[in-house]
Parts: structure tokens; C-alpha cells; sequence
């Protein structure tokens, strides 16, 4: 018998916990450690982020899927690896504090055979004097982040119908956050309930981003064809600045939010401040504050964890230029180099080096988007990583079989610009693969078939079909596994 | 007699932000109004659905191997 303990129960974790259940005979434990009692399809936090959805509509509680599905579910946080076990025992084990009412506080040790770690990004609004819902400034990172958003945004929209003038900050709260993508969403979204509510005139709508240049999403930008031509995401996207008369403010890094303002420094050196009415700033993210000690008690997280917190896979760590960035720099099993038993799965899994170009400004602040590695390109390394470790289990093999490299995978990216059934629009893209390829797309570095991008309705649709079918796929309904990631 | 009140101070006005762009300084094209109604036309993207659907699928059913 063998016991699998995933660690987080986000897009990858799960998807890993109930493939494994799935592929795996009963008889074979599967353990899943999370903090959170809900699952939370986080893409739809932007609509709940402007009051078109309800929290409940975009949660669900996790244990009554897990106990359907037979994974034993801890509702704990993990602090501690011990992947060569220690004196009392040879098998790794894991530390986890219970999070659950019924246990709280309460420290166990969790043995286990394999270790998947999917514990997501710490939102780290730490590194920010004053960001945050704690600080001065709203995030919808998580459904509760969300609700207080689109409560002050009713706010801003009430004292804009009583005839103030209001200026809304929307984006990133450190120059090296990433998910411009969901910063850029919330943007339109907000603009578009501006408009709906017949304020717009009053509000002034202020993108700040670390972005090199608009439409780079942290994937470097996209190119595509267009109407006969080869077109940029950057030319795409400051069309629909210009059309919805969106303002912003590129290549920032945020220093501190106070009440009603914030510093910021650009790339080229200036410092200066902004005043705002409304701010949503996104967090940087780095790994949870999980340590690592060996068989002696010995602290090895630095060996283990890269200094960002997230966990050292089969990538290429080696320092190197942008002109020598490859896509076999890129993982692909996700396995740790040091312990083949232990995996890290979407977020929680350290990148090589970043996908857009790294910048600094003249007194050495890192001014460039950490690269996005959410929604499918998790799911499918959730998928592989359980498809390895049920073949390992099966032949006792110490080598994984599964492969799901973001240097051969695509994603679908429906950033919504307004929700509404008649009215909204979202922007369908769609990019192949993910992390550039020189060497097998010469030139764009991606396929110009497969990257493709178009705003209309069908794209709200879209999102909205993709909203209900992977919530579906997440209860782990009947057919749940034909969805794909 | 009352003093006069002293006269306030005029709120000076708010130099512009570093690096602020003004969206009309891009130089990207601006969709056509027939575009933009388009973009909410329910024939049209009742098709743009299927097609943007069909593209989907075929790139996730790549990714998938």
C-alpha cells in the first residue's frame, strides 16, 4: 500500500488528488493537506471583484468531494518537509498545524510515499509598505478579497452618481508581481460597470504595471495573425486602452500605498506619487513558508527550495542570459532533483527564469513581470505528475512517465473586458506553446496558427461556459475526468 | 467690522503622474462603431463561439499529447 499526500487543493493539487484517486486502486491512500475548507475557482474572483457574482458562486466546500471520492482530506497547513524521514522513521513525512475548527492548532506529522506539493503562492503584500486589504489598497486574490472590492466599488460608483470625481488605480503592487492578465481583466471590468452605471464621465481609470509595454501579460507578449497581418498583443491591447479610454502607466514599481496614495519608481529612474480614490493592486507572490530539514534534523530549504520559496524541480537553474534562454530550460515531470519521490505542481514549482524580459532600473529595482504558470498549464501538471506517480506505484519504478512542459503546452486565456449576457466582451487568446520556442518557431517563437486572439461576446460566453465546466470537473461530477485541463 | 477672510489658497493643479500615457497617444488603430457593435452582434458571435470553441479544443487537445 502506498500514500500519496498532496499539499493544497488549488487547480493543480486538485486535479492531481482526484486523478490519482482515480488512477490509483483503493487500496493506495490519497491524502490531501489544505489550509482552506473551499475550493475557489479563482478566474471568477474578477467577477465577484465587481458584484456580477457572489462568492458561493465561484466556492465550493471540499470535503464532501473528497469523501465522495475517497481522499482523505486534512484541513491543515503544512510548515515542515522531512523527505529522508528522521530517527524514529525512514519515510519522508510531512508537519502540518490543523487549520480545521474541530483540531485547531493541532501538529502531526503525515508519512507519506509521494509527496506532491501544489501549496500555491504566498501573497506576499509584505513587500509592499501598505498594500493589501490589510495596508491601503484592495486585492481579489481570494473570494474574500474579492467581496471587499466590489463593495468599495459600489462606494466609488455612489459618490460618482452624487457627482465626485474619482480616480481608480488598477494593477500590480510590486515590480515584480505577476498575473497582469487578472490585473488587465479587473481593469475593463471595472471600466465596463463604470459605463453601465452612466458614471464613466466622472471616473478616471488608471492602469499601473510592471509590464515592459502593454498586451506583455508576463509571456513576453503575444503575436498573432490578424485580418492578413501579423499584429502584437502590444498594438492590440493599446487599441482597447484608447477605445475605452483607459489611461496607464508601464514599467512601475510600487513602493509603498498609504491612505489615498501611492509611490511608485519607473524603470528609467523616476520616482513620483499617485492619488487614488479606489487602488486594486495585485501582490508579488513567492512559495509558502514551508521548511525542509534532513534525516540529522539539519535545515536544508535553501537545498530544497529555491530563495523564493517555491520548490526546485528538473529545471535548468543554471544563471544565464536572455540570449541563451532555451525551452528545455524549462521542467517538465517536476520532480525534485534531490528526492524523486517529491514533486511541485503549478505555482508552487520554481521557474528557471522568467518568460518576459528581466529589467532593472538605475538603482537595481527589478522592474519585469515574474512569469504566469495558473489555470491550465496547472492543471495539466497536476494531470501528469498523478499519471507518474500511479505508474510508479504500479511498476515500482523510480522513473516518471509523464511529461507537461510549459515549452510544449498551450493555454487558453479568456481575460474578460465587461460581464453581461448581451453586453459583455472578453478577449479570447489563445497561445502555443506557452514558454517560447526559437528553435521550433523561428522568429515569434510560438506557432502563429495555434496563438490567435479576438474580443467579442463569444469570449464572455466562453468564459462563462468555462466557469460552470470546470467547476463541474472540480466536484468531480460523473464524466469529470473527459474535461480536460 | 470683521476681518476679512483670508483668501484661500488655490488648490494648485496636479502635475501629471511620471510615465502616464494618455490612451489617445497611442498610435493603434481604434475599432470602427460598426466593429464595436459588432463585438455584441448575437448571430455573429453565436458563430465566433463555435469557431473561438473549435480553436480551443484543438490547441487543448494538442496540449494534452
Amino acid at each position: 500500500m502506498a500514500r500519496v499526500v498532496v499539499l493544497g487543493a488549488g487547480i493543480s493539487g486538485h486535479t492531481a488528488a482526484l486523478h490519482l484517486r482515480r488512477l490509483l486502486d483503493p487500496r493506495h491512500e490519497v491524502v490531501v493537506v489544505s489550509p482552506n475548507s473551499q475550493w475557489n475557482w479563482i478566474p471568477s474572483n474578477i467577477w465577484v471583484g465587481v458584484g456580477w457574482m457572489k462568492a458561493q458562486q465561484v466556492t465550493f466546500p471540499l470535503r464532501p468531494v473528497y469523501d465522495k471520492h475517497g481522499i482523505d482530506f486534512r484541513q491543515a497547513k503544512a510548515v515542515a518537509l522531512h523527505p529522508e524521514g528522521d530517527a524514529t522513521t525512514v519515510k519522508g513525512f510531512v508537519d502540518v498545524v490543523y487549520t480545521d475548527p474541530a483540531r485547531s492548532g493541532e501538529v502531526q506529522g503525515i508519512e507519506y510515499d509521494f509527496l506532491v506539493n501544489a501549496t500555491g503562492p504566498k501573497l506576499n503584500f509584505g513587500a509592499t509598505p501598505g498594500l493589501g486589504p490589510d495596508g491601503h489598497s484592495l486585492s481579489v486574490c481570494t473570494y474574500g478579497h474579492a467581496e471587499q472590492a466590489a463593495a468599495a466599488l459600489a462606494e466609488v460608483i455612489r459618490k460618482l452618481k452624487a457627482g465626485q470625481r474619482q480616480t481608480l488605480v488598477i494593477g500590480v503592487g510590486h515590480g515584480t508581481c505577476t498575473c497582469e492578465g487578472a490585473a488587465f481583466e479587473y481593469t475593463f471590468n471595472v471600466e465596463h460597470e463604470l459605463r453601465a452605471a452612466g458614471v464613466r464621465d466622472r471616473a478616471e481609470v488608471i492602469y499601473l504595471t510592471n509590464e515592459y509595454e502593454l498586451g506583455d501579460f508576463g509571456v513576453g507578449g503575444l503575436t498573432f495573425k490578424q485580418s492578413g497581418f501579423v499584429t502584437s498583443s502590444k498594438l492590440w491591447t493599446e487599441s482597447l486602452f484608447k477605445e475605452r479610454g483607459v489611461k496607464s502607466i508601464v514599467r512601475a514599481h510600487v513602493q509603498k500605498v498609504e491612505e489615498g496614495r501611492l509611490s511608485y519608481e519607473t524603470l528609467d529612474g523616476v520616482e513620483d506619487t499617485l492619488d487614488f480614490d479606489f487602488a486594486m493592486l495585485l501582490p508579488p507572490f513567492r512559495g509558502q513558508d514551508l521548511q525542509a530539514f534532513d534525516r540529522e534534523g539539519a535545515d536544508i530549504t535553501a537545498e530544497v527550495f529555491a530563495p523564493n520559496g517555491f520548490l526546485k524541480v528538473d529545471a535548468d537553474y543554471t544563471p544565464k542570459p536572455v540570449e541563451e534562454w532555451k525551452a528545455s530550460d524549462w521542467p517538465s515531470t517536476y520532480v525534485s532533483p534531490r528526492y524523486p519521490n517529491v514533486f511541485g505542481v503549478g505555482i508552487a514549482f520554481a521557474p528557471p527564469h522568467p518568460i518576459s524580459t528581466p529589467r532593472k532600473a538605475p538603482n537595481g529595482t527589478v522592474i519585469s513581470p515574474a512569469p504566469p504558470r495558473t489555470g491550465m498549464p496547472s492543471g495539466l501538471m497536476g494531470r501528469a505528475v498523478a499519471q507518474s506517480i500511479a505508474d510508479m506505484i504500479k511498476t515500482g519504478s523510480s522513473v516518471p512517465t509523464h511529461h507537461a512542459s510549459m515549452a510544449e503546452m498551450g493555454a487558453a486565456c479568456v481575460a474578460s473586458a465587461g460581464a453581461g449576457f448581451t453586453t459583455g466582451t472578453a478577449a479570447s487568446m489563445t497561445m502555443y506553446p506557452v514558454v517560447p520556442d526559437y528553435d521550433r518557431f523561428p522568429g515569434y517563437g510560438r506557432s502563429l496558427t495555434e496563438t490567435t486572439g479576438e474580443i467579442g461576446l463569444a469570449g464572455h460566453w466562453m468564459k462563462h461556459l468555462l466557469h460552470h465546466m470546470f467547476i463541474y470537473k472540480a466536484k468531480g461530477r460523473p464524466g469529470w475526468s473527459m474535461i480536460p485541463e | 467690522m470683521t476681518a476679512a477672510p483670508a483668501p484661500q489658497a488655490a488648490e494648485e493643479p496636479r502635475a501629471t503622474p511620471a510615465g502616464l500615457l494618455e490612451p489617445s497617444a497611442f498610435e493603434a488603430p481604434v475599432p470602427t462603431e460598426r466593429t464595436v457593435r459588432l463585438r455584441t452582434n448575437l448571430p455573429l458571435q453565436a458563430w465566433r463561439f463555435a469557431a473561438v470553441g473549435i480553436r480551443m479544443t484543438r490547441m487543448i487537445l494538442r496540449s494534452h499529447g
